[in-house]
């Protein structure tokens, strides 16, 4: 018996309607449910890529701080001993020094560090910390025209799951600059 | 089956009602219940994430806005007699509040605020014709220098800020002023006395000061421009530090000929360095001493310590909070304790460290 029949027959059908008022119900209820589902994460990817950002400006902002000039007596000086990769920025690095092709690629020490979830400089070396969110590598090129002048680059990814060395990473972030020595 | 409606008046209604009544009933305490969660949950939802995004917001305006100037810190006069960086003449990055109002004691440091200094692309750069009579006195500046737009007064205008310095050598002197009138015959007036008398060809430009602070009892990041305009930047800031990294050489700041000597150098053949060797390449952070040791340069009130002429890099860790106290809860998360107490309701303080390599305070070797 249809619903229209059995409404104008006024014999009830109190529970097929209600079955049907639910379900619709569900569905709507299943839309927005969706629609928080979808907006938590995005707000964190939200979140991540503002941190990525300022975490690749920085790096490349260390690596242009580093000596590349000329002494006063117009002799070349260039940094090639500062390790990136710790955190103080001690010597026993390569510093402005000609990275190895693929360093964008893969975790290759001295040119990856690793940092949590608030940015903090969390370790270095082949494989991330436990406590690692953001990965940042960075290589070091010069120009083939011009040997004194160098393309910075540094990219911040973050691995789908935190802390794992596995699964692909996302790269949230990527700069390049051009550094120049200057009299 | 009996109903309900058997006692009832009209017709008979063949209606299981009392079942229905009941099974309905229960579908939809569930089905209200699951919506129930859902409505408090997208509440939840919606209260974190727009004060999550506010936040996150507010995180960028401070970092854009510092970094920016801190870019261009120590820029100097591009036209007129004296072209160069202001940071081989004098500090154009302080860790003090400097400016006409509350200014910090000359040679002080503070981890909570910096002071910065560069010369805008404007065409009000000129400099002295003569040498002025006093410290008080106007200053004669040359009108028709080159790049000075038309007009007698090179662009310089009521209110706006400025700077004269001294030229001859590093720490040789400087002032910040704000120009109160200008005069018949080029007169500059400035809105206070200034620490010297300059002499002739000293170079007076328009410059953009701007002081960045955190006001810790309200809680916001502050900027000021020396002068007047002291106002919040943005709000709910829990923590501002800020670092300096120097080129380890004390050679890294420029020496004066043979036989003659600067605040960082000594006479001698060659100049002898005065400031610390902190060894190797790699810039090394300067702990809050180091700032504040000497050598001393300049001239007061505007003194200040020579390591600050080898810093090459600036790193800035900044602490925002949510708005909303009842977003904030308690423990590692927060800087300042709110009244959350729901697992869901809550936004963690956010911190970012930023770093920047002030693109004319390299130095040299």
């Amino acid at each position: 018996m249809s619903i229209a029949r059995r409404l104008g027959s006024g014999s009830g059908a109190a529970l097929v309607e209600l079955l049907v008022v639910s379900g619709l119900l569900v569905l709507m209820a299943t839309g927005v449910a969706q629609v928080i589902v979808r907006t938590v994460p995005a707000s964190f990817a939200a979140r991540a890529s503002t941190i990525a950002a300022v975490l690749t400006a920085q790096k490349i902002e260390q690596l242009r701080s580093l000596a590349w000039g000329f002494t006063v007596d117009g002799v070349p000086v260039s940094d090639v001993t500062t390790d990136l990769s710790t955190e103080a920025g001690n010597d026993g690095g390569s510093g402005l020094g000609p990275s190895p092709p693929g360093t964008l690629d893969s975790n290759a020490p001295p040119y990856v560090d690793y940092l949590d979830g608030m940015g903090r400089w969390a370790g270095n070396g082949g494989t991330p910390p436990a406590v690692a969110v953001y990965v940042r590598r960075w290589s070091v090129q010069p120009l083939a025209e011009d040997p004194d002048a160098l393309v910075l680059q540094a990219i911040v990814t973050t691995a789908r799951t935190t802390g794992r060395t596995s699964g692909s990473a996302v790269v949230q972030s990527r700069l390049q600059s051009l550094r120049t020595r200057t009299r | 089956m009996i109903g309900i409606s058997r006692g009832l008046p009209g017709p008979r209604q063949s209606g299981y009602v009392l079942v229905e009544m009941l099974v309905s009933t229960a579908v939809m305490c569930a089905v209200l219940a699951v919506l129930l969660q859902l409505a408090v949950t997208g509440q939840h939802v919606l209260r974190t994430q727009s004060d999550a995004a506010d936040l996150q917001q507010r995180l960028r305006v401070a970092v854009v806005a510092m970094q920016r100037d801190l870019q261009l810190a120590g820029a100097g006069p591009t036209q007129g007699a004296w072209r160069g960086r202001l940071v081989d003449l004098f500090a154009p990055v302080v860790p003090a509040r400097t400016g006409a109002r509350r200014g910090d004691a000359e040679l002080s440091h503070f981890s909570d605020r910096i002071s910065i200094v560069y010369v805008p692309d404007v065409p009000a750069q000129t400099s002295l014709t003569r040498t002025m009579a006093s410290a008080g006195a106007p200053l004669g500046i040359d009108p028709v220098a080159a790049g000075c737009p038309a007009g007698g007064s090179c662009g310089f205008s009521p209110g706006d800020r400025a700077l004269i310095f001294d030229p001859a050598r590093v720490g040789g002197g400087h002032d910040l002023f704000t120009v109160e009138g200008v005069g018949a015959g080029q007169l500059l007036a400035p809105a206070g006395a200034i620490s010297k008398a300059y002499p002739a060809g000293s170079p007076v430009v328009q410059v953009v000061q701007r002081i960045y602070y955190l006001d810790r009892a309200g809680n916001r990041l502050m900027v000021y421009d020396g002068e007047s305009s002291d106002v919040p930047l943005v709000d709910h800031v829990v923590d501002l530090r800020v670092a300096y990294y120097a080129d380890p050489s004390p050679n890294s700041v420029p020496s004066p000929p043979t036989g003659t000597s600067t605040c960082v150098f000594a006479a001698g053949d060659p100049p002898v360095p005065l400031l610390a060797n902190l060894e190797g390449l790699a810039p090394k952070r300067l702990a809050p001493v180091h700032l504040t040791d000497g050598p001393v340069c300049g001239h007061a009130p505007n003194r200040f310590d020579g390591d600050l002429l080898r810093v090459t890099r600036i790193a800035v860790t900044i602490r925002l909070e949510a708005e909303a106290a009842e977003l904030r809860g308690s423990g590692a998360a927060f800087v300042r304790s709110g009244t959350s107490r729901d697992g869901t309701l809550y936004v963690a303080d956010q911190q970012v460290t930023f770093e920047v390599s002030p693109r004319n305070m390299r130095t040299v070797r």
